[in-house]
């Protein structure tokens, strides 16, 4: 088995996610201004206290949205897309390894949701722990014997050997 | 994940939704107010030197009279003429008003410290002006042989003053002046008489007041 994390691909992948997560913002900033300018040409003073209810309650709810898609998850994919340009143009080492323990919680680790091994390589038992990005799906036991590329305390590429 | 994502959310940053929530209705409560403030075309403001209000029903029965006209407020702003802060309620709401009605020492004090910005603040008595408010009989305080206050109250003629003192009580023990009615220029609710005039509704009002006390 093996498994690259960050390669082109994921470059790719990541900067559409982040288009798309903007995109969504910006679709919620002009559904607020959408809002304004009805309220700017329909409102009077025998409506207003509607428009004033109406309003408050929707832009409430806009810039929740907005806030959530922003503080939860464009600043994680972000995160990940700024270590994965830094991560591909880095150059690597192979290390061999042994997973001595499986984390299964996630944890911010610069910036980005990770999930954590922790292994010893296989020549002189240094034990360090490595993560990897949370969204990717790969089964290892303890035990497993993997040759490891990683860039700043995270997992590029896993081969199961 | 999703729920913890969103329980997260809320833990995490709380304070930024009770921030959201009272900026939004801070943020619509004031401009829609704004918005649909009546403009002055639509208020009249009526300013005062004098002591108690004797007529409470004045300032509805106005404001009724004046609803067929457009006009949604109606401002009556009374200040004793001997008050220590009467420059600064003048200042506050005297100088936006459209009706002032001025003591005579308060009136010589206007046209002797600055005669032609007095000239120039203030519409003239013209007998068409004279001729709409439907009256006859007034005395006028003149500068320059132009008519600028129509005089309201006497000190010294109790006929003259008709049935003023009805509305409001102008004189005190130690205070007793002429009072005069003054238009302002600037005021957008005199019509051809107006620098800017939008409505006629102040003439309108002068003429429902001084009808009202026997002129």
């Amino acid at each position: 088995m093996e498994v690259s994390f960050i390669d082109l691909e994921s470059v790719k992948k990541t900067r559409i996610t982040m288009i798309h997560q903007l995109g969504i913002v910006g679709l919620l900033l002009v559904s607020f201004l959408a809002l304004v300018v009805l309220a700017y040409f329909f409102s009077n003073r025998d409506n207003q206290l509607i428009w004033i209810i109406v309003g408050s309650v929707l832009t409430f709810l806009i810039f929740s949205s907005i806030a959530y898609i922003l503080l939860m998850h464009f600043r994680a994919t972000f995160a990940l897309y700024r270590f994965i340009n830094k991560a591909i143009r880095s150059p690597r080492e192979a290390s061999s390894v042994y997973v001595h323990k499986i984390h299964n919680e996630t944890e911010t680790f610069r910036g980005i949701e990770t999930k954590a091994l922790d292994v010893y390589e296989c020549d002189d038992k240094v034990r360090f722990r490595v993560r990897y990005p949370s969204y990717i799906d790969f089964q290892v036991e303890i035990g497993d014997k993997l040759e490891i590329e990683a860039y700043d305390g995270i997992l590029l590429r896993v081969k199961k050997l | 994940m999703k729920k913890s994502r969103f329980g997260d959310f809320f833990i995490s940053y709380g304070y930024i939704l009770v921030i959201l929530a009272i900026v939004s209705v801070v943020g619509w409560y004031w401009p829609i107010n704004a918005l649909n403030q009546p403009k002055e075309n639509e208020k009249i403001s009526i300013f005062i030197e004098g002591y108690d209000i004797v007529d409470e029903e004045l300032k509805d029965d106005l404001a009724s009279h004046l609803e067929d006209y457009g006009v949604l407020i109606v401002d009556l702003y009374v200040y004793a003429p001997d008050d220590s802060l009467i420059n600064s309620y003048y200042q506050a709401f005297g100088e936006y008003s459209d009706i002032l009605f001025l003591t005579s020492s308060s009136v010589e004090e206007m046209f002797n410290t600055y005669p032609e910005g007095a000239k120039r603040d203030w519409i003239s008595y013209s007998s068409s002006l004279v001729n709409e408010l439907e009256i006859s009989g007034a005395t006028y305080y003149s500068y320059d042989e132009e008519a600028y206050g129509l005089k309201i109250y006497s000190k010294d003629d109790e006929a003259y003053n008709r049935d003023i003192s009805n509305m409001i009580t102008f004189n005190s023990p130690s205070f007793n002046e002429d009072v005069y009615i003054f238009l302002r220029k600037d005021s957008v609710n005199f019509g051809e008489y107006s620098n800017n005039g939008l409505t006629s509704n102040g003439i309108e009002s002068l003429r429902y007041i001084l009808k009202r006390y026997g002129w």
